[in-house]
């Protein structure tokens, strides 16, 4: 039960991390 | 477009490993309410993007980023609590309240900040009744609405007229927020 917890966790945080990746480096670029 | 393409490319992945409905219902919701809400903000000048390829003032990636956001919100907050289930399992030990008590008092502390700041601004009459109007009239309307049986909140704090302890706050801020947009076009 907890590793699963911990992989959920760490798959949110590294989808955090990607969505402002992109929004930053990318969202004004047409 | 690159956004757009990660953005899409990342909702696909997630939504293809996990199958989850309640995913799609969040993103799906999130889209749909979101994107017009940015869009009136933008219209009304509360901020502006500066981005080529804009539609009705927003990027065309802010649909996406608003699904990909409140699912992940969601997912977070089914993870934390999930762990605050492992730490206590015992949902009345007293540590638990006290850690979650003191959570509601950062929200209660925050929401007296923003309160504080909007009273202390130029405007602080109309500021101050709006904000009153919203919450009482916004309150009452929704009570009698509610009676009727046009809607009901799932988990209500004040049980007895089943209505979210935050609901007098959000019409109060909301009045405030949409009377400042107003107050624009008044001079």
């Amino acid at each position: 039960m907890q590793p699963k917890i911990a992989i959920e966790l760490i798959v949110e945080i590294v989808a955090g991390v990607y969505l402002t990746a992109v929004v930053v480096f990318y969202g004004s670029i047409p | 477009m690159t956004a757009t393409l990660l953005l899409a490319v990342g909702i696909g992945l997630w939504v293809l490993k996990y199958r989850n409905k309640a995913d799609v219902v969040v993103m799906l919701a999130a889209a749909l309410l979101g994107t017009p809400s940015e869009m009136i903000c933008v219209k009304y000048g509360v901020w502006t993007y500066h981005a080529p390829g804009l539609i009705l003032g927003v990027p065309v990636w802010i649909p996406l980023i608003w699904a990909s956001l409140f699912c992940l919100f969601r997912r977070i907050t089914l993870s934390f609590t999930a762990i605050a289930d492992i730490i206590w399992p015992v949902t009345a030990a007293t540590s638990r309240k006290i850690v979650f008590g003191f959570l509601i008092g950062v929200i209660l502390v925050y929401y007296l900040a923003v309160f504080a700041t909007i009273t202390r601004s130029i405007a602080m009459v109309y500021t101050v009744i709006i904000f009153i109007m919203g919450a009482t009239l916004g309150t009452i309307g929704e009570a009698i609405c509610m009676k009727v049986g046009f809607w009901h909140y799932h988990s209500p704090y004040f049980k007895a007229v089943g209505m979210p302890i935050s609901l007098p706050m959000a019409w109060g801020l909301s009045a405030v927020i949409i009377g400042r947009i107003a107050k624009n076009w008044e001079a």
